[in-house]
């Protein structure tokens, strides 16, 4: 499995990120839903993955739905 | 069988609720629980029957909808969970045991609290309720309809004086979720407790209740939620801080669907034809001789049921007689609920309750009214 680097969003809470995943399917952004290692100990252990190139766009979307991050990491 | 005990619990359901229950029981995966595609999908019925929830109850913040086992567990967690010693509650004289137990027990605490008579019909002039505001009056809790009177309490007037009076607004919709139109915000409810099996259609196991964002809550159930878990202590994160253990998802799930069903019938057509075949059926009961029937008069100032007490038998006679010659099913004794029969003035003999539900048809109450005919003599 080859590594690459990826922009993961983090939320507080499940919920919150069955909602985030509602509005990006229905807007047909590209995603994938991801398990979080408990290192990242600020989120619900369920981070969605983004292209990194529309992170700002996706944040900026997912907003107007009062849906906001705890934070966005890179990993690799 | 005829089956007249839905304020018990509703039978029969939509059959895509028991459609729905059977096909998620057998798809495993626990919400919350590692990210795979089966604890995912748990978490996106459980998000789906809040969005189903929220469009009934008028509520946009989701993340403030609870699911809990009953209605009974919601009104413990809202009632331990938000009081603290010296603190005053106040509740009406038709409340069931799920307020009045917990209340009790939290007099031990130093929780206080008194009950606002409604009159023997059940029906609760808010204009009373000022006298009994003391400087201490933290929470006013009332049923939206009395289980045992049918009566329809007056929300909107209670959730203002409630407001006025600087209280948290807490509501009972046992008997009204699914059949009268609840909307959160503009009712003032800050807690609002419902249960899944009634008149939402849903299966038993599953209620829950809404908390209005910024109104502090503590668990009444501590323990793994699923998220934060490095964290020893609960997290403040709602939905899933308030959720400690497993939920009931596949029951969760059907009783979205039987939301989403009440959603597509609508509110106005279930409660009109409740309130057609309670007009037949009050009008029949009139007719029998030896008969008095509890609660308002006017159909429309009640809900689907109707409980009366009988001259000549004792409600327990006339329910095993129905049940046993006949295949009906009702409900006698006191319905949980000794502050209702109290106001009724039915606390040493109970009454015999008659719940209605949308699947009945006029022939049933014809049926019903029938058999009591012949059990009692009359012209019904």
């Amino acid at each position: 499995m080859k590594k690459v680097e990826r922009v993961v969003l983090v939320f507080a809470s499940v919920h919150s990120a069955m909602k985030a995943e509602k509005y990006l399917k229905s807007a047909q952004w590209p995603f994938w839903l991801i398990p979080l290692p408990p290192a990242i100990n600020d989120g619900c252990g369920l981070g969605i993955q983004i292209v990194p190139a529309d992170q700002h766009e996706v944040e900026i979307f997912l907003k107007q739905f009062e849906i906001v991050p705890v934070k966005s990491v890179t990993m690799k | 069988m005829l089956y007249f005990d839905n304020a018990g619990t509703s039978w029969p359901k939509p059959e895509v609720v028991y459609q729905t229950q059977d096909r998620v029981s057998r798809q495993g995966g626990n919400p919350g629980r590692g990210v795979n595609q089966a604890s995912l999908q748990a978490s996106r019925l459980l998000f789906q029957t809040r969005e189903a929830l929220g469009q009934l109850f008028g509520i946009t913040h989701l993340e403030r909808i609870i699911f809990t086992q009953n209605i009974t567990e919601s009104i413990n967690v809202g009632l331990q969970g938000l009081l603290y010693p010296g603190d005053h509650i106040l509740i009406s004289s038709v409340e069931h045991n799920a307020v009045v137990r917990p209340l009790e027990y939290l007099k031990e605490k130093g929780i206080s609290y008194s009950v606002i008579p409604c009159n023997p019909r059940g029906e609760l002039d808010p204009a009373t309720l000022g006298f009994y505001f003391r400087p201490n009056t933290r929470l006013l809790c009332c049923t939206h309809a009395s289980n045992v009177l049918g009566s329809i309490l007056p929300l909107n007037e209670l959730g203002l004086i409630a407001k006025q009076h600087n209280c948290i607004f807490m509501v009972d919709t046992a008997q009204t979720a699914g059949v009268l139109p609840l909307d959160v915000e503009e009712q003032q409810i800050d807690f609002l407790a419902f249960t899944g099996h009634k008149s939402l259609m849903g299966p038993q196991g599953v209620g829950g209740f809404y908390l209005k964002q910024g109104i502090n809550l503590r668990p009444l159930i501590y323990g793994g939620t699923g998220v934060h878990s490095l964290d020893l202590r609960q997290p403040a994160i709602w939905p899933e801080g308030m959720e400690s253990g497993t939920r009931n998802v596949p029951a969760i799930s059907a009783l979205g669907t039987g939301v989403e069903y009440i959603l597509q019938q609508g509110l106005e057509k279930i409660r009109q034809h409740e309130i057609a075949l309670m007009s037949v059926l009050l009008e029949g009961l009139k007719n029998l001789p030896g008969v008095r029937i509890l609660g308002p008069e006017d159909p429309a100032s009640r809900v689907g049921l109707v409980s009366c007490i009988f001259e000549e038998y004792t409600p327990e006679e006339i329910s095993f007689e129905l049940d046993q010659s006949y295949n009906i099913i009702t409900r006698a004794g006191l319905h949980c609920a000794p502050l209702a029969h109290r106001t009724a003035g039915t606390i040493e003999r109970g009454a015999l309750r008659f719940s209605l539900s949308y699947f009945q048809t006029e022939s049933d109450i014809h049926a019903l009214l029938s058999a009591l005919k012949t059990i009692l003599g009359g012209t019904a």
